[in-house]
């Protein structure tokens, strides 16, 4: 592993960085000085190699030429995946390295079985947190997170279909306009963020560092046992209601990106866990009553 | 486009079966029976009604008035028109999802 | 091949650790970090990752692999067979949308070597179903199609009059549920090319699957691979096709008669010159075993030296794609050129030259105005 600053700038910089999260080593090159500030701002304290390590993914982040470096600098990616990402101005960069990371796992990964969710853990209890986008799944996840939950992902589950477990993926998490002021409260300190990212498609983002003690055990997996669907209404009163094994196991497959990929290990595995897991679906209005609803539901459902 | 759902024509004297038994995975939920086609990589729940009719065509293949009759069968009652629907709607919809399909005529004595 | 009349060696590309490994899989067993890094990287720029994790499963070397590597040729593995289950599946979903037609239907390409279970199939990264009728059946299998739900994806009027005009298929047609493009020929070369070779003489002489379904013989079936490649193809996934060339012509060689047949079938359509460069590129890249009097037969149909010693070149630079990672520095142009060059050569046997112009200004045009909006 490199901890030296200067020679982590120089390879990210040049060839590129080795950088392990969870099961999948990419290697990063990037261009421009301010993205590569960014970046490793973000992504403080992960895992950084300049040895010998295979590598999974490459990403690379440049200009297409001297005009987009220097004139009207423009960030281009490269994910040597089919990608076609509309370039981004110089200062939203870091959005690029993320949209490329995400493509790559998200069409590269068939080793595991990936949920569009939130994955936590506690007490040896793995809770997936599935939802579409607006439902609030990042901002609960980070919540939880920073509440004495070890931090898998905000946004991809990855569950090994063989022995149904989950394993950590513990990227930065995502957060989208409101909720950057909600999470901002709830750590009291401004550190572990990025940025925030005026003016995109989907409105202001912010990135968060997970906390440290869950990227420390970023190769520790766990087993299943909740799965919570959360739906956000900022007027609603709060509901907790429990899925039938029928819904749960099609809402599981509906999650998925690679279930048809992978074929029968996936249908066995989401069945298991639709089956042996207790799956909830609550409606919430603010982060604390969610919490307080999954702590209800762990307390009374789970020993 | 033509319209997503169109389906096959199916004619009173089709013999359908079941093609794959050894390809499907069944797993029984508490409110429903979920198969999984290891050849299309779809999965659909089944009712016990529907699950029925599956069985009835697994067992030998068989057309529409066959079907109609085992179930007679089985429920001990003449089927009426609703119920019929319903059941031609099913086994149109397995047709549709590959799960039967019709026997040739070069293999009908199956 | 004497070794006068040899490619010359170390116009680079040779050396390609990837294409060792191919030519002998057994050197998996013994890469480093370094050397999987290179080879797993062409790999996935060739999309022949799926190939490796095969070959090493084939050999029982697999166990012995790194775990990482296990790791990343899995993601492959599984990719790659799901994409051949969807094409299995969608070939009988077609089955059942034409269960009233009776004439032959032929499988050819990817669908062909996974339904017949050929060894060029093992690993082999398909997306389309392409199946072949008889011209005059075109309207009827179209029919049946649109009935069971079959769409044309959107074209424009352009698109949709190259297709039925000059075209050797209708345009594709897809089921709105699934998404697997499916290509129904009629030929396999396009209609203006001048070599366009006898097609009837292959339909009548394809090989009944299971009832429902034909393939080309093999002998054809190499055949239509090489015309792929050599006359109609873009030259973009060479090494994968010629792959696909060598598999066959290993599996099939051993068959008695294969070879006396192969080479009357390629003279009786006419094919002469592509088959000479198959079985050139395929024994100088891969190793593959070909008779001497086969050999002999073929540089019959050898183009000129200078023409062979240009095609050599080109060939060589298409293998191997530029920016791969074994150290080697290539020029990004003559590499563009490579590609473009013979995918122009390949249209201009394709369209007369009027057409070709338009044909291509069209497209450039057309890419043209898709990057500004």
């Amino acid at each position: 592993m490199v901890h030296d600053l200067l020679s982590i700038k120089r390879q990210l910089a040049g060839p590129g960085l080795l950088m392990g999260v969870g099961p999948i080593m990419t290697r990063i090159s990037i261009k421009f000085p301010s993205v590569r500030d960014d970046f490793l701002h973000i992504y403080k304290n992960y895992p950084l190699y300049d040895g010998p390590q295979i590598i999974d993914y490459y990403l690379s982040v440049h200009a297409k030429n001297v005009y987009r470096r220097y004139l009207r600098p423009q960030v281009t990616i490269n994910t040597l995946m089919n990608d076609d990402f509309v370039p981004l101005p110089e200062s939203m960069g870091l959005l690029s390295v993320e949209m490329g990371m995400n493509w790559q796992v998200a069409f590269g990964c068939k080793t595991h079985v990936l949920f569009h969710s939130g994955v936590v853990e506690k007490n040896g209890i793995g809770l997936i947190i599935p939802a579409i986008s607006g439902s609030g799944k990042s901002t609960l996840s980070a919540g939880l997170a920073y509440d004495g939950w070890r931090f898998f992902s905000d946004e991809f589950g990855m569950l090994d279909a063989q022995t149904g477990d989950l394993f950590p993926y513990p990227r930065p998490v995502s957060l989208k306009n409101e909720s950057i002021a909600v999470m901002k409260d709830w750590l009291g300190n401004d550190e572990p963020f990025s940025r925030e990212f005026e003016g995109t498609p989907k409105g202001t983002i912010c990135y968060l560092r997970p906390p440290a003690s869950s990227l420390e055990k970023m190769h520790e997996p766990v087993k299943p046992r909740v799965v919570i669907h959360p739906v956000y209404s900022p007027n609603a009163k709060s509901d907790i209601k429990p899925l039938t094994e029928t819904m749960a196991f099609f809402r599981l497959v509906r999650s998925s990106a690679n279930y048809g990929d992978i074929g029968a290990p996936a249908f066995r595995a989401l069945a298991k866990i639709a089956k042996e897991c207790v799956s909830f679906e609550i409606t919430y209005s603010s982060l604390e009553e969610a919490i307080r609803l999954v702590n209800k539901i762990i307390d009374e459902n789970v020993e | 486009m033509h319209e997503a759902n169109a389906t096959f024509n199916l004619s009173s004297t089709a013999v359908f079966k079941i093609t794959n038994a050894a390809g499907f995975l069944w797993e029984h939920m508490d409110d429903a029976h979920i198969i999984y086609d290891t050849r299309s990589g779809h999965s659909q729940a089944l009712n016990d009604f529907a699950r029925e009719i599956f069985d009835i065509i697994e067992d030998k293949p068989c057309s529409l008035p066959e079907i109609l009759a085992a179930l007679e069968l089985i429920l001990e009652r003449p089927i009426e028109d609703d119920l019929k629907q319903q059941i031609l709607k099913t086994v149109a919809e397995f047709d549709k999802m590959g799960l039967i399909e019709p026997v040739k005529s070069h293999d009908e004595n199956v | 091949m004497s070794k006068k009349n040899r490619p010359e060696k170390n116009l680079d590309g040779d050396q390609n650790l990837l294409l060792q490994v191919l030519r002998k899989p057994q050197i998996m067993g013994k890469l480093d970090t370094q050397g999987w890094n290179q080879v797993l990287f062409d790999a996935h720029i060739l999309k022949l990752r799926a190939r490796l994790a095969h070959d090493a499963e084939t050999l029982g070397i697999w166990p012995a692999l790194p775990e990482k590597v296990q790791q990343i040729l899995t993601n492959a593995k599984i990719d790659t067979a799901s994409r051949q289950r969807k094409i299995m599946w969608e070939m009988n979903r077609v089955g059942r949308a034409l269960y009233d037609f009776k004439e032959k239907v032929i499988l050819v390409k990817g669908a062909a070597y996974i339904a017949r279970n050929l060894r060029c199939a093992g690993g082999r990264d398909s997306v389309d179903l392409d199946i072949l009728v008889a011209k005059k059946h075109l309207d009827i299998v179209e029919n049946h199609l649109f009935l069971a739900g079959y769409g044309s994806q959107t074209l424009d009027d352009y698109d949709q009059q190259y297709y039925r005009e000059w075209a050797h298929e209708l345009p594709p047609l897809v089921h709105p549920s699934r998404l697997v493009e499916v290509d129904v020929h009629h030929t396999i070369l396009q209609v203006t090319n001048k070599l366009s070779p006898k097609i009837d003489l292959m339909i009548n002489a394809s090989q009944e699957l299971d009832g429902q379904f034909h393939t080309l013989c093999n002998e054809d079936m190499l055949l239509h691979s090489i015309v792929h490649q050599f006359v109609d193809g873009s030259l973009k996934s060479s090494l994968r096709n010629l792959l696909e060339q060598h598999d066959m012509i290993e599996e099939f060689g051993e068959k008695p008669g294969f070879w006396t047949n192969f080479m009357d079938r390629a003279e009786a359509l006419k094919l002469g010159r592509p088959v000479f460069y198959c079985l050139r590129y395929c024994e100088y890249f891969l190793n593959t075993s070909i008779p001497d009097d086969v050999m002999v037969w073929a540089k019959k149909y050898s183009p000129g030296r200078g023409v062979l010693k240009l095609m050599d070149l080109m060939v060589f630079r298409t293998m191997i794609p530029f920016g791969v990672s074994d150290g080697v520095k290539r020029s990004k142009w003559t590499d563009f050129l490579s590609t473009n060059g013979l995918y122009i050569r390949s249209h201009w046997l394709r369209m007369p030259p009027m057409m070709l112009f338009t044909h291509l200004s069209r497209k450039f045009f057309r890419r043209l105005f898709r990057r500004q909006t």
